[in-house]
């Protein structure tokens, strides 16, 4: 290693990582990097010495890295090698290690590259899925981290998204870890630490926590929750588990019941029949209301602010002030959402902007344009 | 528009005039109407109906706008100023009988046509908040 630091760099590629914001729950996805660089660097060095039944002592703890900077674009987090660190760790072996290294990183990206072109490895160690399954568990549908530098074999940089981590994973076991975040209602408690929380998506989801908190929802059984989670799921996206809690709170009662007149009120609106406005106006779809439904599980806290009303062409539309905005989410009938809206003390406007799918872009400008 | 026949069209210089607009039953939720009745639909060509307060009263103005079937529950205004505002000229447009509809002399349209339909969204915000400004006109 001729220089005294070498550098790796990501890229958080999405609406969310804009201004080099790295937000904190993917904060876990550098170490879990770093952890497979290292599981590689293993299985090579191993590879390379047969005779050697242990790791050189050290091995681990020369791979160190520090966060030095977060660049804009979206979000590029910069870790740096220290080659101080490593030649105090494994004296006479800095050359060497760097080159594993190295060549590890490249196999890391050579075996994303090969998952968006249907090529898989034949397996993977224990260490190396523990920590691919830590890397990324963070993103959203349509958010990516690129490997700065890299060039995959369409010639474009490679990059991890939540398909290739979804496939990938699941090609060398049973199931994967993703976030959920939604609400739904408190179906059971048990003194050891245990809420039942009853989900559209996934049926009833246990939750541990802290037990001492167990008062906090007693006596509250059908109430309304939020809850922030990462979970395990299969390769059919089957609920296999609960992996972490990030955060679960009993919706208040005003909210819930903010909640239930929106929910009401789609389901009126859903109920319209074709020609509603004076002979105009297409029936609501489907898509539509479900996309409805979704934004007010995944957003529920401006359930008092939502007026819903049907639109001609058969979608639905929010509007609600907030943040100092008039603002609107406009569901086509496909289900597909469009932001806008205007400043209600100055000139301001926000362009409608459109997005394919209530993804975690979209909830990205919500948040930005509701701030959140 | 309806269909109607049109008499002449002139454009609407008294900036203090208000115009009234009829608001569908599924365009309010509770006391708030959506911004959508301030927004021409595909149909209208770009020219949102209205009528003139000068020729009409907004109780008329509703009666005369259900009279054939069409729904609408809050009669809300903007002045001529506050379409131009948004340079949304504003036109007289009396319309004489028809077989479906009886005449309304007081009609006028303001137009949107030099601005585009994401243009329009937002100008049918601004447009909403000022007419809640103003209340409901009717009933």
């Amino acid at each position: 290693m001729a220089e005294e630091h070498k550098t790796f760099q990501l890229r958080y590629v999405g609406a969310r990582f804009d201004g080099a914001r790295l937000p904190l729950d993917v904060i876990s996805d550098l170490p879990a990097f770093r952890d497979l660089l290292v599981s590689y660097a293993k299985d090579r060095w191993r590879a390379l010495n047969h005779q050697r039944r242990r790791l050189p002592k050290g091995f681990d703890r020369g791979i160190s890295f520090d966060l030095v900077a977060i660049e804009e674009g979206s979000a590029m987090p910069k870790l740096d090698w220290s080659r101080r660190i490593l030649q105090e760790t494994l004296p006479g072996f800095a050359d060497e290690m760097e080159e594993l290294v190295n060549n590890s990183y490249d196999e890391l990206v050579a075996v994303i590259d090969g998952v968006a072109n249907d090529r898989f490895p034949k397996a993977l160690s224990p260490e190396q899925i523990g920590a691919l399954n830590r890397f990324g568990a963070g993103l959203r549908e349509g958010e990516q981290i690129e490997f700065v530098g890299s060039h995959g074999t369409d010639g474009n940089v490679v990059f991890l998204n939540t398909a290739r981590r979804k496939a990938l994973i699941t090609r060398v076991r049973e199931t994967y870890d993703a976030r959920y975040e939604s609400t739904g209602r408190l179906a059971g408690l048990h003194e050891g630490g245990r809420l039942m929380v009853a989900t559209d998506r996934y049926g009833e989801v246990p939750v541990e926590i802290d037990p001492a908190r167990i008062p906090d929802f007693d006596g509250n059984i059908g109430a309304e929750v939020q809850f922030s989670l990462k979970i395990m799921l299969d390769s059919q996206d089957a609920f296999r588990g609960v992996v972490d809690v990030y955060d679960v709170d009993l919706i208040d009662a005003d909210l819930a019941e903010d909640l239930d007149r929106c929910r009401a009120r789609v389901s009126e609106l859903r109920s319209l029949p074709a020609g509603w406005h004076d002979g105009e106006g297409r029936a609501v779809a489907a898509p539509a209301a479900d996309a409805a439904g979704a934004l007010l599980s995944k957003r529920p806290d401006l359930a008092s602010a939502y007026r819903i009303f049907p639109t001609l062409s058969g979608g639905l539309t929010f509007e609600f002030e907030t943040n100092g905005w008039d603002l609107s989410v406009e569901f086509d009938p496909e289900g597909k959402p469009e932001i806008y809206g205007v400043r209600l003390d100055g000139p301001d406007e926000i362009e409608p902007q459109g997005f394919r799918e209530l993804d975690a872009e979209f909830l990205a400008v919500f948040d930005q344009c509701t701030g959140r | 528009m309806h269909g109607s026949l049109r008499i002449m069209s002139d454009q609407l210089a008294d900036d203090a005039e208000i115009l009234f607009r009829q608001v569908h039953p599924s365009f309010i939720q509770g006391d708030e109407p959506s911004s959508q009745p301030f927004l021409p639909t595909p149909k209208d060509d770009n020219k949102l109906s209205l009528d003139r307060a000068s020729l009409t009263t907004a109780l008329e103005a509703h009666a005369l706008f259900t009279s054939n079937g069409r729904q609408s529950v809050a009669v809300y205004g903007l002045s001529v100023g506050e379409f131009g505002a948004e340079r949304l000229p504003c036109f007289s447009d009396p319309l004489k009988a028809t077989v479906e509809d009886p005449a309304n002399p007081a009609h006028a349209y303001a137009e949107y046509s030099m601005h585009g339909i994401a243009q329009q969204k937002n100008k049918a915000k601004r447009l909403k908040q000022k007419a809640l400004a103003r209340g409901r006109l009717h009933p």
